[in-house]
Order: C-alpha cells, then structure tokens, then sequence
C-alpha cells in the first residue's frame, strides 16, 4: 500500500518536484558563487543559511502545496479513503515523503557546501554537528508548518498574508526581535560562525514549533473522520472572500496607522556634550552659558544614575535622555518636551540655576524616563504609587546621602498622614496626588516602598519593583495582558511574599509612627485652604474671585495654579496648568486676572512652597464648571 | 431450499451528526448471494449506514458482522475484501483507466489484473483514455471495474446509478445483475429509485428517519400491502362503546360546523372499517391518495387469508406505491 501511495505521488507530482529541486540548485549556485566570488561573506557556510532563508522556503512551500493541496482541493482524498488504507497511513506517507524529498535537497546541498568549505576552513566535529543540528530543525519546522498551512485550505493563502503583514508589523512597531526567536534564531548571524555553543534555547523552541505543527497536522486530518480537513478544502464563498478582504484591508489599515505612530526619527542635540555608559546616551546642552564644568557634571550624573538604573530594573533599553539649559524656568521645576516622531526624553531645566537639587531632578527624571520606556503602562491608576515612591525610592536607597534629605522626605510623608492616606487612597492614586500634591504623594508612596523593604528586604523589593516596572512590555494591548495578569496584589505576594492587605496595613502604621514622631514639625507647616467664586462680569463672562486662609500664613507668596479643564476628567496635564503668584496680606483675597467664558470647566488649588518640606503644597484641586 | 448464511448483518447501528440521529439501532442482514436492494428517501441514512459498513466513518454504537469480523469499525483487511463503488467517483483526472487499475491493484492482495482488463472490455472502458475524460455512466463503470477486479467476496454500491441517464442505468442495472448471478456475488446497494431495485434485488430493506422499516424479499412484500376499499363488516363487541362515542362526538361538530350529512356518514364507515380490520391484525399505513374510500394495509399472510372483507376489495400495489405507503409523508395539502 504504501508503495502503491508512493509511486502516486511520484508519478504525480514527478515535474514539479523536479522544477523545484533545479530551482533551489541553480539558487543554491548562483547563493554560492556570489559569496565565494564576491566576497559578499566571510564563510562559504553563510551560503547554506541564505539558501535555508530564501530557495529552501519555496521548494518546501511547493512540495507541501503539491503534496496536500493538491489532493484535497481536487477531494481525491476522499478516492483514497474508500482504499483500504487508513487515512493515518495515507496522511503519514504523504508526510514522510515531502520530508525525505526535502530534507535530501538540503542534505545534498549541506554536504556539498561542508566540503567546498573544508577546503578553506578548518571544520571541527562538533562545529559541523551544530550547523547540521541548526539546519535539521529549521527545515524541519519550516516544513512541518507548510504542511500544516496546506490542510487549513482555502484559508491558509489569507493566513500566510496576515503572518506575514503580522511579522512585518511587529518588526516595525515594537521591540520584539523576530531573528531572536526560534527558527530564525537558528539562521542568525552566528550560524556559520558559531563552533562552540549549541543554540540550545533556539534548537529547543524549534523542535517544539515543529512538533506541534505535526501535532496539529495530524489533529486537522485525522478528526472528524477528515472531513474538517475535507471541508477547509472547500472554495471560498463570495461571503467568506468578502470577509477575508475586509479583515486584510482592516489590517493593513491598522498597520499603517501604528505605523506612522511608531515611525521615529533619531533625535539629536547638535552641540551638546555627550556622557555614554554602556547603551545609555545623555547628552546636555548649554544653551547660551558658557559652564562646561556643571553641564558635564550633570551628564556624567545622569548617565551613571540611568545606567545603575537599567541594571537594576533589568530593562533592555532606555531612549537616549536629552537635557537643555533654559534660564528662563525655575530651578526646581522641569518640563518635558515634546519629540513628534522622534525617540529620546528632552528635558528642560535650569541646571544652573541657584535652587537646582540634583536628587529632585533624578527622581523627576526617572519617573518620566520609566513612563516614555513603558509607553506610559506604568501609570495604570492602581499601580501608579509603585511609579511615584520608586522615582524618590531610586534616588536615595543607595546614594541617598548624596541627593535626598531623608529628614525632609520623612516629614513629607508624615505631611502626607496628616492630610488623611488610606489603603483605598493607594487605589485611586490620581485623586489622592490632587488632594495632597504630587511632592506629598510621592513621599508617601515612597514610605511605602521603604516598609515593603524593610518587612520583606531588597531584593523581594527589588523582584516586586522590576514586575511593576517592566519597561519592555509595551503599552498597547499586551499591556493591558500583562496588567490583567499581574494585579499588583498578585505580584506583592508572588514577588515579594508578603500579602497586599498585610502591606497595606505595615504601609499605614509607618506613617502614622512618622506622623506621630513629627508632630511638632507639622504644627509649623501652614494649613492651607482657599474659596473660588465665579463672578459674572456679563451674561457670557465669569471672572475668578478668591479667598485663602493659612495658618500659620505663609513665610512666601502663594500661588493659584488653575487650568481650563477637557470635558472629561483626565489626569492634570503639567504643561497646560497656569500659577499666579500672589503676596499673602492681611486681607487674603483676590482675583485672577482675566475672564472665562461661562460653561469653563476650572480646575484650581492654592500653593504654597514650604521650606522644611522642601516642596509645595497644595490645599487640594478642585474641578468646577462656570456657571 | 435453505437460507443461505449471513454474509453481512448490522446489530444496532446508530450515528449521530451532533445532536440529529442519522443512523438509528439498525439491524440489517445481508445473505450470501443474494442482492439486497436499501431503499430510503433522500436523508434516510443510506449513504450513512454504507460509510459506517465501509469504514469510513465510526458508528457511535451497535456492532457490524462483516464475513469472520465482528467489531465497530470495519478495518483495512475488511476493506481488502469488499468491492465499493461510491456515489460520486473522485479519480485521479490524470490518470488513465489502466493506470488506475495497476495504482488501486497495490493495495488488494486478491488483485486480478486479467479480470481487469476483462471488465474494462465487457464494460466497453477504453484502458487508455484517462478518468478526466470519461463521461459520467464511463466513470460509475470504471468504479465497478475496479470494484469487482479483486474478486471481493460482497459488493457495496451507494447509490451508483444517481446522475445516469435512463439507458446507462439500465445498462449498469444489468451489468449488477448478471455479475452476482455469475459468480453467487452478494450484492448490497442503495437507491432511492424504485423501479431499479425492483428490478434486481432479492430482497429489500427500506430505512426511513435512520429506522429501518421493512426487511425482506419483495413477494412477501407485495403481499403484506395491499389497497382495500372499505366495505361494511361486523365491529367486534370491544369497540362499540367506543364507535358509539365518536358518532356522537362527530354528530355534533357535524352539526356546528353545518357540515354536509354525507361526509359523515363517510367518516363513520372508515371509523367501522379501522376498528374492523384492527382487530384482524392488520395495520392501516395510510389512506389512499388515488381512492378516497380506500385504505393501504399491511398484514401477514394469515391475516390476509382470515381477512374481514371480500378478495375482491382488494388490489395488488406497485413496490413503489408500498415505498411511499411506508416511508413517505402525507400529501401536503395545497
């Protein structure tokens, strides 16, 4: 029977697999004298890994197309079934003939060029045994999956499309190297060169792929009694073609849109002084000053800072961070600019400017470093604190001497008590960060990462900190996998072996210990609260009024800081919020100069910079629509 | 004369597609030499039952008896021995008939090329020209060739003639016939067709629903149904209260609907007569389309011979009037 199958198929399909082999021998030909007469590679081996890319694909596509899609499509499969033979022997024969076929052209082509290349290079065993482990596996999975695709029918030239639409697409809009895995890790650059390590993770992945493609073959033809085979075989409907353009176009469509989202151009700073440590680039721009010294210092600074932290986190890689001079900005403010379609953090600052605080800056920057590298998945509301304490959290837990004042940070977060903090308030960490300020907040969260050390000790912290902070899971909707998948509850007990509700009570009882220990300090930090009145100066137009109360009152100026809101409630934009300053007096009242057209939505909070917290605060924002 | 023995028997065959029963606790018996003739609607579970007896499909329970097998599943050594032509026939467009016969002769040990290329030239197959060619009743003939070249034991024929033209069919009818009288070769076939299997099998199964309704041979067939008109007759002792009921039920609809006193007057008659012939052991399939005042019963021969009407009353069917008596729906009404 098998024989009978056999001389079938070869007495079938004798001119195409001929066709096929001289294809891949003259391609295999033509591969070979390009290299060894171009020098187009180092090694005549590189020519067997360009054939496996390119002329060993057809002729496996070919084959297998022959092979299954062929019979099934013209259903003289089911003449063969009524044979006395079982559709398992049939579908194996057919299986093991395609692959001894192929699997004897690349052999041929394998021998000949380990010989030819014998010739100039010195070939030990266990070199050759690697390239043949690569080259078997390969082809074997590239094989196995054609096979597979031709029993999926009349749907496997639309999935070939949307794998390939979908390789490309992936290749472009996010980080994940597709040489790197599996089958194509086997043909990468080392393949000819590599005489010592076995690819052992690839050859493994490889062998697995190819396996369950073979798995899957044999479910598709063999279940159902064949007939789901039988039945993908089958003609499109003018139905199904419809849909399968549409679902493509769609495809393409979206592609393109991420596409042009995704397509960044290297941004540069001509001019600047460049501090590199390993893959991290900061470079720093002097503007109009002429102080090299403290602009290198700073590079130098934050260059070692983004490193150390690269390491720590174990990301992949940072954008390349860019920091201009801008006199014009107080010392301890920063503002990130905007790259349209170019890839890098830009930061403005004052860096030399007389209240310029080097751990301030730091624990800004890492927090919007780790937001732009983490397509902003960090900031997931629930989890945000975890982003908020660890920029504070990085900054002091092991230079902390050099830039942070544990004593200011603990009275913020004592600060922070004060003004009420409960476990729901970690939850809905957007509303707590407008009640108290972000400095406050962030102090908070930072004595909360300090407890969770503290309890469960640095390196559980560490494990805990670099699953919430993972930068190379992107922000699209593997993110939000990601997210579904590791709640942070999930991760505190996983990672760091302590449970969220244990955490969070640890987490309030510190802060209350510090609240208590900072009592005295706190009396003096004045009590901030404030009233906005909407006058109408015409039926269309509303100016804005106000009243403050501090006690004690403010030793500086305090500032309204106020922001036409969108529609719907978003997170605060920095950029788009306005301060006034105003001189605290005797009658503490006021009114912003200007007016709003009614219906404004108008967010506002009234601000205070307080010298022994090192930082605003705020008496809370309020969002009210002008009526 | 003795029965010959059981070539071929099913016990409880049943199959489902999903939750619809195709097949359902079937039981059919297959004699040597004999040609059985499966009769049954489109749907009724032919082409199931025969793919389930060629093992091409797993019945979901029952048992099938197959020469010296007894299992589920036919296997592939069963299959060596069996000679299946299939509704539509799947060749190799390619290949010629004589190519076809040395491809399909590597898998049947009993292979007999001589007889191959014999049938090709009885059955009129020119061995060169290739199957992609052939003209429909061409290819159901190649498919017998190819079918009986390995001298099987029992031939299984699903539904070959559908899509013949009348003389091809009676052609192939013939060929079927005279090959199993030749060699004693027992014969299974499907058919929707009436006429055909009235004109070669010996016996008969007729499937409806997945049930098999009748299985015999077509003279006790034609003498169990018959057509009988209604005739006046004693209604036995048991049923008078009950007849006596239904009158007066059928008075008073009569009687609001203004309905005309002779229908009921016909409706009492056929009452009289159901309950008459009921209790002579009869069954009443169906009324007659043709003849108002006519019934189709079916009943032994000793209930036949002890009938409660005149011989004359009675009229002969035509195996296909008895078919659709069994298997067929009531006339819709238009």
């Amino acid at each position: 029977m098998t024989a009978a199958l056999v001389l079938k198929e070869l007495r079938q399909h004798w001119l195409a697999f001929l066709l096929v082999a001289g294809l891949a021998a003259v391609g295999l030909m033509v591969i070979t004298a390009f290299i060894a007469l171009e020098g187009m590679a180092g090694s005549l081996l590189d020519a067997l890994g360009m054939f496996l890319r390119t002329f060993f694909v057809i002729t496996a596509l070919v084959i297998c197309n022959r092979l299954v899609v062929v019979e099934y499509q013209s259903k003289t499969q089911l003449f063969l079934q009524s044979l006395p033979i079982s559709r398992l022997h049939m579908i194996v024969v057919k299986y093991l003939l395609g692959l001894l076929l192929l699997m004897s052209i690349v052999m041929a082509a394998f021998v000949m060029l380990v010989l030819w290349s014998a010739r100039n290079e010195e070939l030990t065993v266990n070199f050759v045994l690697i390239l043949a482990a690569r080259t078997s596996s390969y082809s074997w999975c590239v094989y196995s999956g054609f096979f597979m695709m031709g029993l999926l029918g009349r749907y496997r030239v639309a999935i070939y499309l949307f794998a390939m639409l979908g390789a490309m697409a992936v290749d472009t809009l996010t980080k994940l190297d597709l040489s790197r895995f599996g089958p194509f890790a086997l043909l990468d650059d080392r393949f000819a060169y590599e005489r010592f390590n076995w690819p052992t993770q690839a050859l493994y992945v490889t062998l697995g792929l190819a396996a369950a493609f073979v798995a899957v073959t044999f479910v598709l033809s063999l279940v159902r009694e064949g007939s789901v085979a039988s039945l993908l075989a089958e003609k499109m409907s003018h139905r199904e073609k419809v849909f399968m353009a549409v679902m493509l176009l769609g495809f393409v469509f979206s592609v393109t849109v991420f596409d042009e989202r995704a397509a960044k151009q290297p941004f540069d700073l001509p001019g600047a002084l460049v501090e590199q440590k390993g893959d991290v680039t900061v470079k720093v721009s002097l503007g109009a000053s002429a102080d090299e010294e403290r602009g290198r210092r700073l590079a130098r600074l934050v260059a070692d800072e983004v490193a150390a932290l690269q390491e720590y986190l174990q990301v992949e890689q940072f954008p390349p961070i860019f920091i201009v001079q801008r006199r014009d900005l107080d010392a301890v403010r920063y503002e990130r600019g905007v790259l349209d379609g170019a890839e890098g953090l830009l930061v403005r600052a004052n860096f030399l400017g007389e209240r310029w605080q080097d751990g301030r800056f730091l624990s800004w920057l890492v927090r919007e470093l780790i937001m732009l590298a983490s397509d902003d998945r960090v900031k997931f509301e629930p989890n945000m604190w975890v982003l908020d304490g660890f920029a504070l959290y990085w900054t002091c837990h092991d230079i902390g001497s050099k830039h942070t004042d544990y004593a200011t940070l603990d009275l913020r977060a004592a600060y922070g008590m004060q003004r009420g903090f409960t476990a729901d308030d970690a939850a809905r960490w957007l509303s707590y960060r407008e009640r108290v300020g972000e400095d406050i907040a962030a102090a908070v969260a930072w004595s909360g990462l300090m407890s969770l050390r503290e309890s469960r000790g640095e390196p559980s912290c560490r494990a805990f900190l670099q699953t919430m902070l993972d930068c190379d899971v992107p922000g699209d909707a593997r993110g939000v996998w990601h997210e579904w998948r590791n709640p942070l509850p999930k991760v505190m007990a996983r990672d760091a072996g302590l449970p969220y509700d244990q955490f969070t009570a640890a987490w309030s009882n510190e802060l209350e210990t510090r609240r208590q220990s900072r009592t005295e300090d706190l009396a003096r930090i004045p009590k901030l609260s404030g009233t906005i009145r909407f006058a109408s100066t015409s039926a269309s137009t509303r100016i804005v009024q106000f009243d403050i109360k501090s006690d004690p009152p403010p030793a500086s100026r305090f500032t309204l800081i106020h922001v036409k809101l969108p529609p719907f409630d978003d997170e605060l934009k920095v950029s788009e919020l306005h301060r006034e300053e105003f001189q605290y007096d005797s009658e503490p009242s006021g009114e912003l100069p200007g007016s709003f057209a009614r219906g404004t939505r108008f967010g506002s909070t009234f601000a205070v910079w307080v010298e022994q917290l090192g930082c605003e605060i705020i008496s809370g924002w309020t969002r009210r629509e002008m009526r | 004369m003795p029965t010959p023995p059981t070539l071929l028997k099913t016990e409880d065959l049943s199959l489902s597609y999903g939750r619809v029963p195709a097949v359902d606790r079937l039981n059919v018996t297959v004699r040597e030499g004999e040609i059985y003739g499966f009769l049954g609607r489109n749907g009724a579970g032919k082409t199931s039952t025969i793919r389930m007896l060629m093992g091409l499909i797993r019945p979901d329970a029952g048992k099938i008896e197959l020469l010296e097998f007894r299992g589920r599943r036919i296997g592939t050594k069963q299959k060596q021995r069996i000679g299946y032509v299939s509704q539509e026939q799947h060749f190799y467009p390619w290949m010629s008939c004589q190519g076809l016969g040395r491809f399909v002769s590597g898998f049947y040990p009993t292979w007999d090329s001589a007889e191959f290329s014999r049938l090709l030239q009885v059955l009129d197959l020119p061995p060169h020209r290739k199957a992609g060619h052939l003209s429909g009743g061409m290819r159901v003939k190649l498919a017998l060739a190819l079918a009986l070249a390995h001298r099987p034991p029992i031939l299984i024929l699903d539904e070959p003639t559908s899509g013949l033209d009348p003389v091809s069919r009676r052609e192939f009818l013939e060929i079927i016939r005279l090959q199993a009288r030749r060699n004693n070769r027992t014969t299974f076939f499907s058919s929707h067709l009436i006429d055909e299997v009235e004109r070669v099998a010996d016996r008969v199964g007729m499937i409806d629903k997945g049930h098999l309704c009748y299985e015999g041979d077509i003279a006790t067939l034609h003498a169990a149904v018959r057509r009988v008109r209604y005739l006046d007759g004693e209604v036995p002792a048991d049923k008078q209260a009950d007849l006596a009921e239904a009158d007066l039920a059928e008075a008073q609809l009569a009687e609001q609907l203004a309905t005309r006193p002779e229908q009921a007057s016909d409706s009492r008659l056929r009452r009289e007569f159901i309950y008459k012939v009921e209790s002579h052991g009869f069954t009443v399939l169906r009324d007659d389309f043709e003849d108002p005042s006519a019934m189709i019963l079916r009943g032994e021969p000793a209930a036949w011979d002890d009938a409660p009407f005149a011989p004359s009353a009675t009229s002969k069917l035509s195996l296909e009037d008895i078919f659709i008596a069994i298997a067929g729906e009531a006339t819709p009404q238009l």
